[in-house]
């Protein structure tokens, strides 16, 4: 009886010391975001993510496919360890990923930063948007469904617009973006 | 990143284990050591681990929901651009250089030198009367035999054991004269307790983890609490051979008054400093393992199983969330 008592009165203590340390991490986490907006966080508008980012040429789409929603329902940007701005917009039906953006200055944000990716690549091809050279990738993502991918470089920037649709969809997204 | 996350894991695994040993009230030296034993061990595969359930708990999502993000602070700039992970190298370089010349050398010299029957200590092969009978009234209630123990010349109060197929006891020429019969019985008790608990090679095993976490300064700091308390884990062991503990407790205590002022007239200037703070250290140990011998009776080494299997629990769960 003794033995259960103790294990019980400690479990008490610890589930307290336990609070505790968790408030301490979190408090520990949230602290450097008051210093600094360098590293990666989650910001409630573009204007916001500007602001933090201090990059003013941002590439926001003028078009953006029907059954998509606006806003973005995600908005992350970093300026250490290099500049990205990634934009997640989901599909007003279904919840799911639909579009996503990421632009920054160094080409490893599109990995890093990537969150949905072709199951199966049908073709790959150049394309030239707006005078730039691009890249077009048309396959298939989860579920089987048709999906497209631009990627192209705008003077030190680095974009990537995924959808969740044919090629016409992503290009007429991608040259809405370039003004 | 797993050396940053192994750093991390560790500081976190430290707090917790800290807060079970205060919550539980746990005194007995063994259990402590099974408790420490998690800051070393979990930190070392709880990252292989994490990644291979989850392969994206690196990328950015995942840090963003997490409880920490290390990111965070190691790009966090202070004093003048001086980055927090700038810091943390320093600490790890210098962690890893204390490892090298406190610990690795050492060993290696060791292993050199062929054991403790090297030059500067000379083994007696011959002892008179007096020396045979003091040692035949230590050895009353021993599981030892004679020939395991050699007697070294040295005036100091020195006592070791070496471990392995044929284990044995050097005791000095010094703590012989200085101590009486019963003080030699429970000092060697004590040895015993050693040799015997080198067959369990909890230590050891700790030890090749620590290695693994060479850099790692909490692992050095855990590890060596850890070796101090296989100190009072003995001096249980040999109450328990022997049973007098004031016995022990006036062997540590004069042990304690050899060491005060040693070496200090010897040595001077930042010699003196650091051999004062080495005695205050040596000091401060002999100080609690008395602390500890007093306390015995109070010490409760059932029931701690489930406060083990919930801390390692808890360790891991909240490191999962810590990137």
């Amino acid at each position: 009886m003794s033995k259960i008592i103790k294990i019980s009165s400690g479990l008490i203590w610890m589930l307290i010391f336990g609070g505790l340390i968790v408030a301490f991490i979190v408090f520990m986490n949230w602290l450097p975001l008051q210093f600094q907006t360098n590293t990666a966080r989650q910001y409630s508008s573009i204007e916001s993510a500007k602001l933090a980012t201090g990059v003013e040429n941002i590439m926001v789409p003028v078009y953006i496919p029907e059954g998509i929603s606006w806003p973005p329902s995600l908005i992350i940007a970093q300026k250490k360890p290099y500049y990205a701005l990634v934009m997640e917009f989901i599909n007003i039906k279904t919840k799911e990923t639909d579009l996503f953006i990421i632009q920054s200055s160094s080409g490893e944000a599109e990995k890093r930063f990537q969150k949905i990716d072709f199951i199966e690549i049908k073709e790959e091809t150049g394309y030239i948007l707006k005078g730039r050279h691009a890249n077009l990738t048309v396959g298939n993502c989860k579920g089987g469904i048709e999906c497209s991918k631009l990627d192209w470089q705008d003077g030190d920037t680095y974009c990537s617009v995924f959808l969740m649709s044919p090629a016409f969809k992503v290009i007429k997204v991608a040259e809405s973006m370039i003004r | 990143m797993y050396i940053a996350q192994n750093v991390i894991h560790s500081i976190i695994a430290s707090l917790i284990v800290e807060c079970a040993i205060i919550s539980w009230k746990i005194k007995a030296p063994p259990i402590k050591q099974w408790f420490r034993i998690l800051v070393i061990f979990l930190p070392v595969i709880s990252f292989p681990l994490y990644q291979l359930i989850s392969p994206h708990r690196g990328d950015p999502y995942f840090r963003l929901n997490s409880l920490l993000d290390s990111n965070r602070w190691f790009f966090l700039e202070i004093w003048g651009g001086i980055s927090v992970l700038f810091i943390l190298i320093v600490i790890i370089l210098l962690t890893s250089l204390i490892f090298l010349l406190q610990e690795l050398i050492p060993i290696i010299a060791d292993v050199i030198r062929k054991g403790p029957e090297s030059d500067e200590n000379i083994v007696i092969q011959e002892t008179d009367e007096l020396t045979e009978l003091k040692l035949s009234k230590a050895f009353e209630g021993l599981p030892l035999e004679r020939n395991a123990v050699e007697i070294i010349e040295d005036n100091d109060l020195t006592l070791f054991s070496t471990t392995g197929l044929s284990p044995k006891i050097y005791v000095s020429t010094g703590l012989i004269n200085t101590f009486n019969a019963e003080h030699l019985n429970v000092a060697l008790a004590h040895e015993i307790a050693h040799i015997k608990r080198s067959r369990r090679p909890i230590l050891i095993i700790a030890y090749l983890f620590r290695i693994i976490m060479f850099f790692n300064p909490v692992a050095m700091f855990e590890f060596r609490r850890l070796a101090q308390e296989e100190e009072n884990v003995c001096d249980r062991m040999a109450v328990m051979m022997t049973g007098k503990p004031n016995i022990l407790i006036e062997a540590v205590d004069m042990l304690r008054s050899s060491s005060e002022g040693g070496d200090s007239e010897k040595s001077k200037g930042l010699d003196s400093i650091i051999s004062a703070v080495e005695n205050y250290s040596h000091d401060i140990q002999l100080i609690n393992r008395i602390e500890k011998i007093k306390n015995y009776n109070q010490e409760d080494t059932n029931g701690w199983v489930i406060p083990f299997c919930l801390t390692a629990t808890f360790i891991v769960l909240l490191n999962y969330y810590i990137v």
